[in-house]
C-alpha cells in the first residue's frame, strides 16, 4: 500500500516514514501543501496523511483541492492532529477527512489501526 | 503491534527542536525591524507549533509548555489580535534563550529546568496586550 505523508515537521516527518516502511507501506514525503498535492497527482497514494498547520498551503486548503480534483478526490485522508487543536479537526472532517490521529502521542499502533479502517472501505 | 521507544527519536529531537530553534531566532532578528512582518510572523507560530507538538511526543513538559505559550501568542498576532510590542519581542527572545538552555538540559539527560515563570511572563504581556487591542 502505498501512502502520502503531507507533514513539514521534520520530527514527524522522519519518525512516521521510519515506521511506516517498517510496516512494509511504500511511503512517500512532502513538506507542505503545495508539493503533497503535486506528489499526490504523481504518486497515485491509497491514504493521504496530511498535517494542518504547514507552511504554504495548509491541511484545509489541501482537503479543499482535493475535493474538488477528479485525479484525487477518491483518495482517503487521515489528518494528524495536535492537543489543543480539536477545532482543527473538526473542520478537517467537514472538508472531506476520514478520520484523524494525534501525531503528538506517538501511539502507532492507533495509526496503523485507523489506516485498516479507512483503507479497507 | 508496533511499540515505539521515545528514548530512540531522542537526537532526532534534539535536532529538529535546534532547527526550529534556529528559524525562530532568525525570525526575531527580522520582526525586530520589522514587527509587522507577515511572513516572519507565520515562521515564528509554525516554528512554536512545531516544538510544542514534538515535545508533547517525547514528553518534554516544560518545552512543550513554554512551545505551547509561544504558538498561541504569534497565532494571536496572526489573527491581529496581538501587536508584538518591544517588551513582547523582548519577552520572546529571552523565551528562545531558555529553549536553549532546556535544550542543552535534555541533551545532558539532566532534568529539564522549570520554564513556568517565563510561560507566566508570557502570558501576562499576552494579557495586556489583548486588553489594550479590544
Amino acid at each position: 500500500m502505498k501512502i502520502l505523508t503531507v507533514e513539514d515537521d521534520h520530527f514527524f516527518q522522519k519518525f512516521y516514514a521510519e515506521k511506516l516502511r517498517e510496516q512494509g507501506f511504500t511511503v512517500d514525503v512532502a513538506s507542505d501543501g503545495e508539493e503533497g498535492l503535486q506528489k499526490a497527482r504523481e504518486f497515485h497514494p491509497d491514504l493521504i496523511l496530511l498535517d494542518i498547520i504547514m507552511p504554504k498551503k495548509d491541511g484545509f486548503d489541501v482537503l479543499t483541492d482535493i475535493s474538488q480534483d477528479p485525479q484525487l478526490k477518491s483518495i482517503p485522508v487521515l489528518v494528524f492532529s495536535t492537543l489543543g487543536l480539536e477545532n482543527d479537526v473538526q473542520k478537517a472532517l467537514q472538508l472531506g477527512a476520514r478520520g484523524f490521529v494525534n501525531k503528538s502521542l506517538l501511539d502507532f499502533n492507533a495509526l496503523l489501526t485507523k489506516i485498516q479502517e479507512i483503507t479497507k472501505h | 503491534m508496533s511499540t515505539v521507544d521515545p528514548a530512540k527519536y531522542k537526537p532526532l529531537y534534539l535536532k529538529t527542536a535546534a532547527e526550529y530553534l534556529r528559524k525562530m531566532q532568525r525570525s526575531l532578528n527580522i520582526l525586530q525591524k520589522s514587527s509587522s512582518d507577515p511572513e516572519a510572523i507565520d515562521d515564528m507560530y509554525i516554528s512554536a507549533h512545531s516544538i510544542k507538538s514534538q515535545s508533547t511526543a517525547m514528553g518534554y513538559i516544560q518545552a512543550e509548555s513554554l512551545g505551547s505559550a509561544l504558538e498561541f501568542l504569534f497565532l494571536e498576532t496572526k489573527e491581529k489580535r496581538i501587536v508584538l510590542t518591544k517588551s513582547i519581542l523582548t519577552g520572546v527572545s529571552k523565551a528562545t534563550s531558555q529553549l536553549q538552555n532546556d535544550l542543552s538540559a535534555i541533551q545532558k539527560n539532566t532534568a529539564e529546568i522549570d520554564l513556568l515563570p517565563m510561560v507566566q511572563e508570557l502570558e501576562h504581556v499576552i494579557d495586556i496586550s489583548e486588553t489594550y487591542n479590544n
